[in-house]
């Protein structure tokens, strides 16, 4: 057997075994072992919810031209805002192999983790065989639950996929120099764009500066005529770049007429997400492996030191893999200049953002301490691969966590959708406190108009009880939507509008002008538990009827609307 | 090429095995209906989309990334197929066989006429 034919075999192997372990470790633990569930399993914040119901809706709907009403606050016009292609692979997935949505949605997502690692694999193979093997053992940690996995599982859902997308972008940009090249590179930059934007123009700040660089090296060198000589020598990456926007060009008026508007740019410091506290990622999360990527960091210095001629042309430049896996680095510290979540969110994909950096690091570690540059190719190889299952053994060894299996259970998520299967369409339903359904987003589920009672009205409702006698009827309320867009509707084919200053998103609520109530039975702490079946127990006492029932929650129909739907104290 | 759709067949098995493997609780026929939709949405078309760098990209490299650039040309095109009126639960068979037969039809013209400009 010839040597690259072995190493092509090895090649394979590392690639499934790593491709499979990725799976294991993280998206099927998260899962509970399981591809199809009777329940959403492992998710875990409102706003996983809020993309397992957006998904689910583009189900029944067929298509995404508008938001579904019961996402929305009840508009019917609300322009489907949210980038899609997460959505529609989902939907695909869900209907052709006849599992639900949230169960293709989490599938999608573990396979996108999993290629990431494939994706870093190859994106640092342009450094050769030996130095791609070993930038596998840092993408494991995204396999890990805490902070990245975990992270992901809160919601981070098209994030992750937008980053399998930068990753692949960053390769893409690597084969512009191969014939029609610049046709990948346009389909993965399209991809960030309708997938998560943000993501895109990180890479675009990259793209530029990559432009402008080329561009000032012409000029040195030619004078203004090097301008004609920059575009001529950067024509593939110019066309990759005309390519992907004329593929999005649907959906970017709508990214920055609603998004951008929405959520505009604004200088702050944060050294730890006030979004996702818990999901902020350091570089100490690396652990031993922090030493790698700062070696990495030593060698790209040293080597773009020795290269620095072939910054004219980066994108032709086996530093580019190197450079754009440091400058995401960079972009992860994009929170103490203002940008915030999108630079926090950049950091959840840095074990595989920065596979590179840590690859070469550790290549050169390698050749320094063990010298292994003077070994023959084949066994260079062979060490390097040895060298990856023995740091990823520790790495996972040391850090690995399991994934959280998520919030809802079958009985929760069988009441939400007794209502949506058997009440009015134009029902309203209070629910009690719940710490399930507090991931307000869940309650889409339902497909009506919610009220959620949170924390701390809940209490003062039954303060009020325990010390006048009367239950306090009207509380303030969350009405569960997504409001973060402002609720945008089309007045032009590119032109929008927003219905955010004539639409409540908490209200003071008369819990007797609901039609339905929903009610937690099963609290870890066992006074909510007794707070909500006594509230349960008033409820009924007033004529409502239990027309759901399970140990967990409960469904009642309020036969006195708008009328005294509270029965006498026990 | 034939050579080529052997190791995606292999591929194909070793895929099952894979997520068999990590979902273990699940029974392997759900298993194989869940590698077969994954590899029939995005598999075989980025293997397809990948065609035309078939002789400047080994086929790992090439099966592995137009799998990603398959999942983001169907979730792009979807949206707009949707949008045009197509529904989702009609694109499921159309969708991939209409990147298959676009990249293979694409794939045999620049063929061609490569073999043309040898000649």
């Amino acid at each position: 057997m010839d040597r690259e034919k072995f190493e092509g075999i090895l090649e394979a192997a590392l690639l499934i075994t790593f491709f499979t372990a990725m799976l294991y470790l993280g998206p099927a633990a998260t899962a509970q072992r399981q591809i199809m569930h009777d329940h959403p399993a492992g998710y875990a914040a409102s706003d996983s919810f809020q993309h397992q119901a957006r998904a689910e809706s583009i189900r029944q709907m067929g298509q995404y031209r508008n938001e579904a009403s019961y996402i929305v606050a009840g508009h019917t016009d609300v322009v489907g805002f949210y980038p899609p292609i997460l959505y529609h692979a989902t939907v695909l997935v869900s209907n052709l192999a006849g599992m639900e949505t949230y169960d293709a949605l989490m599938l999608i997502i573990g396979l996108a983790i999993a290629l990431g690692a494939i994706a870093a694999y190859f994106l640092t193979r342009g450094l050769g065989r030996a130095v791609a093997a070993l930038a596998l053992p840092l993408t494991l940690f995204m396999a890990t639950g805490k902070p990245f996995l975990g992270a992901v599982t809160f919601g981070q859902m098209p994030f992750m996929l937008s980053a399998l997308f930068l990753i692949a972008t960053a390769w893409a940009i690597t084969k512009l120099s191969e014939p029609k090249g610049y046709l990948l590179a346009a389909i993965f930059l399209a991809g960030t764009v309708m997938t998560h934007t943000s993501e895109t123009i990180f890479l675009a700040m990259l793209l530029a500066a990559v432009l402008a660089a080329s561009t000032i090296a012409a000029i040195k060198k030619f004078g203004i005529a090097g301008i004609k000589s920059a575009v001529k020598e950067n024509r593939q990456l110019l066309l990759a770049l005309a390519a992907a926007a004329a593929i999005a060009a649907y959906f970017i008026p709508m990214f920055i007429g609603i998004w951008v508007k929405a959520l505009p740019y604004r200088f702050n410091v944060e050294r730890i997400s006030a979004s996702f506290p818990a999901a902020t990622v350091f570089p100490t999360d690396f652990g031993f492996m922090l030493a790698a990527i700062l070696a990495g960091i030593a060698a790209t210095a040293l080597l773009a030191i020795k290269k620095r001629d072939e910054f004219a042309n980066l994108t032709k430049s086996k530093l580019f893999p190197l450079l754009f896996s440091a400058y995401m680095l960079i972009a992860g510290f994009g929170t103490y200049a203002g940008f915030g979540l999108r630079s926090f969110q950049l950091r959840l994909a840095w074990p595989l953002l920065l596979a590179p950096l840590a690859a070469f690091g550790t290549y050169h570690a390698l050749r320094m301490f063990l010298r292994i540059g003077k070994l023959p190719k084949s066994s260079q190889y062979a060490a390097c691969i040895a060298i990856t299952l023995l740091l990823s053994g520790a790495a996972m060894g040391m850090h690995y966590e399991q994934p959280s299996p998520g919030s809802m259970d079958k009985d929760r998520w069988e009441a939400m959708n007794w209502i949506s299967g058997n009440t009015p369409k134009d029902a309203s339903v209070y629910v009690l406190y719940s710490h399930v359904y507090s991931q307000t987003s869940s309650l889409y589920n339902t497909q009506r108009r919610t009220y959620f009672l949170e924390l701390q009205q809940f209490a003062g409702m039954l303060n009020s009880l325990g010390s006048t006698g009367e239950l306090n009827r009207t509380s303030y309320v969350t009405i569960p939507s997504d409001s973060g867009p402002n609720f945008p509707y089309r007045t032009g084919l590119f032109s929008f509008d927003r219905h955010i200053a004539t639409t409540k998103t908490s209200d003071n609520i008369d819990i007797c002008s609901a039609d339905y109530y929903l009610i937690d039975k099963a609290f870890p702490q066992q006074e909510l538990t007794q707070a909500n079946l006594y509230l349960m127990r008033l409820l009924l006492g007033g004529n409502s009827t239990t027309e759901y029932d399970s140990p967990s929650a409960a469904v009642l129909r309020n036969n006195n609307k708008d009328d005294d739907c509270i029965g006498k104290q026990a | 090429m034939t050579k080529e759709l052997k190791i995606l067949a292999a591929c194909f098995a070793a895929f099952a095995i894979a997520l068999k493997l990590a979902y273990y609780r699940e029974g392997t026929l759900t298993a194989l209906k869940t590698a077969a939709a994954l590899y029939w949405l995005f598999v075989i078309p980025g293997y397809a989309m990948m065609l035309h760098w078939r002789n400047r990209l080994g086929l790992a490299e090439r099966m592995a990334m137009g799998t990603v650039a398959a999942i983001a040309l169907t979730g792009i095109a979807s949206y707009y197929i949707g949008l045009a009126g197509l529904k989702l639960q009609n694109q499921t068979l159309i969708l991939p066989l209409a990147i298959i037969a676009a990249s293979f039809l694409a794939y045999l013209k620049f063929s061609a006429r490569k073999t043309q400009q040898q000649q």
